[in-house]
């Protein structure tokens, strides 16, 4: 008899399998990052297709092999299907995806990182937030909740506001995170603080920041 | 497909693919050139294993 287990979770990956699978890897609570696959998800109508796409958010029904996972129903609550109008939005999704797949690990709890990933997926749809401060929230978040944050230097020569920003990001729950904004001096210094911080710490060229950065320069030189 | 022109982009993360996907007027021409578009399939996030195991098949035919 099959094993069914049913977690909750986002799909942060999905790539094509053979003819008509997918295999997609998915961060959960329960179990932390996982894979699985899910067999006929890129058959025209079947009813795997969207909900294996990055970005589903929902519940999941898997039966566990031995050493697999195989989707077999999905429920899911969020597509955020907002990030699909907005281009840069996409990038900077993908971004916090990647970081998501760099720092979890399988059977280990995530629920943070996960609270942290939907937390900003939704604020990135939210017209009231500059794109930039959640991508520096999450960054300087996601370091602090994997137990990497040095935690300021005495001599840091930040504004009297960015330190202060910095130490409510550290010190403030994942759902009193975005609940802020900045002034556009703090936002460049906060930027900076956290690139220095990410470059230390993470030992991985994020393709989507590549492409993000690139953009940015792009519309710069463009309204130069 | 609309779906798959964003399970595309998802994968690839490039930018035509996302233009392709919202139907951009320029990006038809491309579109039509279905050798052109698969050439750069390994571009960006796709995993590539498959494709390496594919050819060592080929390899033993």
């Amino acid at each position: 008899m099959q094993d069914f287990v049913i977690l909750t979770g986002i799909v942060i990956k999905a790539e094509p399998i053979g003819e008509y699978d997918k295999r997609i890897v998915i961060l959960t609570k329960e179990r932390g990052k996982i894979s699985a696959f899910a067999r006929g998800a890129r058959r025209p109508g079947n009813r795997l297709m969207a909900p294996t796409n990055p970005f589903s958010f929902g519940q999941f029904q898997f039966y566990a092999t031995r050493n697999a996972y195989t989707l077999s129903e999905a429920e899911i609550t969020n597509y955020f299907e907002e990030l699909r109008h907005d281009f840069k939005g996409a990038y900077y999704g993908m971004y916090f995806l990647e970081i998501a797949d760099y720092y979890t690990r399988e059977n280990s709890d995530e629920t943070a990182m996960l609270k942290l990933l939907y937390q900003s997926l939704r604020a990135l749809t939210a017209q009231n937030f500059d794109n930039k401060l959640v991508r520096f929230i999450f960054e300087l978040k996601a370091v602090v909740l994997n137990g990497e944050f040095p935690g300021r230097a005495t001599n840091d020569t930040l504004l009297e506001s960015t330190a202060y920003t910095i130490d409510y990001i550290m010190k403030t729950p994942v759902e009193r995170l975005f609940s802020f904004q900045v002034t556009a001096e703090v936002l460049q210094e906060l930027g900076a603080y956290s690139r220095k911080v990410c470059q230390n710490i993470m030992d991985k060229n994020f393709k989507s920041l590549e492409i993000l950065e690139n953009i940015d320069e792009f519309v710069y030189n463009k309204t130069q | 497909m609309h779906e798959d022109g964003w399970s595309r982009f998802m994968q690839t993360g490039q930018v035509y693919d996302y233009l392709a996907y919202k139907g951009h007027p320029e990006m038809e021409e491309a579109k039509s050139k279905a050798g052109e578009t698969h050439e750069y399939s390994d571009a960006g996030f796709r995993n590539t294993d498959r494709n390496c195991y594919q050819g060592r098949t080929d390899w033993g035919i």
